[in-house]
């Protein structure tokens, strides 16, 4: 619980800032497209929201096996240890971004209906959407965070140049899940497998992801930086 | 904390930077590690501290493998020359992060130490100066009273001032709170007195660990005639020599008994000893094999 603790203290502040941020863009989204497009036929939350819900979560999964790694075991903590915490504070943090971008479509879709500014098209959100939204978002949220890992492993462990080939491995996680679990802007899921299915073998593509990013960093030399 | 090390070996690729080590250090004491560069002090250190895994043989501290070690981490602090931390972290921050993760960390010490140092916590690491680098990676070293602490030149880039003050409290923290520290160093003469055992690596081997007063009349430099120099030293192990006209003077290693210097002496020979440095510097500008 340390590891994962000291992620969520040193991840907090960090989140409530990129929180205000994709806060005010949206209001300023919601603002021009009332006042220009008229009525919204897609959620602008979704396209905003819902891409930081990946990206993010991929640009943590980097910075934190090339950065937080060293200080974690600098301080005494174990590269197990560390994984282990990491793995924690992935699904934990993955998980609250899925609802925070369920609920804030939630939030856009209310509001656009009393503003009568939601488009026919509009992806209308109800309570018993949710789940199945959530349930979408957060495989993805997941695989990306989990590539971001797996990539900058392949960079920390090995030469720059295997590294490199690496990356194609690396993103497995991401290709499967935007093609098998995916909520797009429109309300459109992918349909390809039936979503039970599709979620059994993207969490497993993740889990795999996960065991080989252990493998590769629990022998890896902890690098320097430079003096 | 005691350390054994058994048939260690690091490598990189095609590169031995340990090779074959065997070493058992008692806890409690200061060691002192010297080598020239590249002679694998930090590769060393590393392994001891689990920062990189043996290629092969073991490091036990306590009797434990160190390895991925959480009892053993916990308990083991090692400071690079680098510090491992971000140039966009400030201070503060990593003084935080070490009083959550370090069961042992002394925030009021480090606090001390920051305003012996004349360091402000409120600053990025990409503002500092090498010197206060250093400076801050010992009051991370130090503050986390781990039971062993290894610091890995951690006086580069400080002026004399700030070394002193770094030797200082070395010594007072260690008096007051007794533990295993490794500190490796080229400023051999400046830090000689602070070690109770010295170690000497070469090429990825370890040619001298012995206590510090034994290396110290570990040589002798004898001087005089030509020929009287070269009957005294047959059969002995030459670290040195240098011959002027018909005045010869050479490094012996190993002691001489007091009866053979008195006779040296009625001969024409004069007697004197070698510091730890020019020991070091006369072992390690040697091949490999008569360094052994």
């Amino acid at each position: 619980m340390t590891v994962f603790g000291t992620l969520a203290r040193i991840y907090r502040p960090i989140l409530l800032w990129f929180g205000a941020i994709i806060l005010a863009v949206e209001a300023i989204g919601l603002v021009v497209i009332g006042n220009t497009v008229g009525p919204s036929k897609f959620s602008f939350w979704i396209v905003m929201a819902g891409a930081a819900l990946k990206y993010w979560p991929l640009v943590a999964g980097i910075l934190l096996i090339s950065l937080h790694l060293r200080l974690f075991v600098a301080n005494g903590v174990t590269r197990g240890e560390f994984l282990g915490g990491l793995a924690m504070f992935g699904v934990a943090l993955t998980a609250l971004l899925a609802a925070v971008v369920t609920a804030g479509h939630g939030v856009e879709s209310l509001l656009l209906g009393a503003l009568d500014l939601r488009g026919p098209d509009y992806p209308v959100f109800t309570l018993t959407g949710a789940p199945a939204e959530f349930g979408h978002l957060l495989p993805g949220s997941m695989a990306y965070m989990v590539t971001g890992m797996l990539v900058t492993a392949g960079f920390y462990r090995f030469n720059p140049w295997i590294g490199v080939l690496l990356i194609i491995p690396g993103a497995i996680p991401l290709a499967v899940a935007d093609n098998l679990v995916k909520f797009d802007q429109f309300g459109e899921t992918i349909d390809r497998l039936p979503y039970g299915t599709a979620l059994v073998l993207t969490l497993a593509v993740i889990v795999g992801g996960f065991l080989v990013l252990y493998r590769v960093m629990r022998d890896t030399p902890i690098r320097r930086t430079s003096g | 904390m005691s350390i054994e090390i058994r048939d260690l070996t690091v490598r990189y690729g095609r590169t031995v930077a340990v090779d074959s080590v065997g070493l058992d250090l008692a806890g409690g004491k200061i060691y002192g590690l010297l080598g020239r560069n590249g002679s694998g002090k930090t590769s060393l250190l590393s392994a001891i501290a689990s920062y990189r895994k043996p290629s092969a043989g073991v490091v036990l501290i306590d009797g434990e493998e160190a390895y991925e070690n959480p009892r053993v981490a916990r308990r083991t602090c090692f400071i690079r020359d680098t510090l491992d931390l971000s140039d966009s972290d400030r201070l503060r921050s990593a003084l935080d992060l070490a009083a959550r993760l370090r069961p042992t960390w002394d925030q009021p010490y480090a606090e001390k130490l920051l305003d012996v140092f004349q360091i402000d916590p409120g600053k990025r690491v990409s503002a500092l100066s090498r010197g206060q680098r250093s400076a801050f990676g010992v009051v991370l070293g130090l503050a986390a009273r781990t039971p062993l602490t290894i610091l890995d030149e951690s006086y580069l880039g400080m002026d004399a001032v700030a070394r002193t003050l770094f030797y200082r409290e070395l010594l007072a923290d260690y008096l007051e709170h007794p533990r295993t520290i490794i500190l490796s160093t080229h400023l051999i003469e400046e830090v000689a007195d602070l070690f109770e055992r010295v170690i000497i690596m070469d090429r990825g081997r370890v040619i001298v660990h012995d206590e510090t007063d034994a290396l110290r009349g570990r040589g002798v430099t004898v001087t005089g005639p030509y020929e009287a120099v070269t009957a005294f030293a047959a059969g002995r192990v030459i670290l040195g020599e240098q011959t002027l006209g018909g005045v010869r003077a050479v490094t012996l290693d190993g002691h001489v008994d007091p009866g053979e210097i008195e006779r040296g002496e009625a001969a024409g020979l004069s007697f004197g000893p070698i510091g730890i440095q020019d020991l070091f510097v006369h072992l390690t500008s040697q091949p490999l094999e008569a360094s052994r």
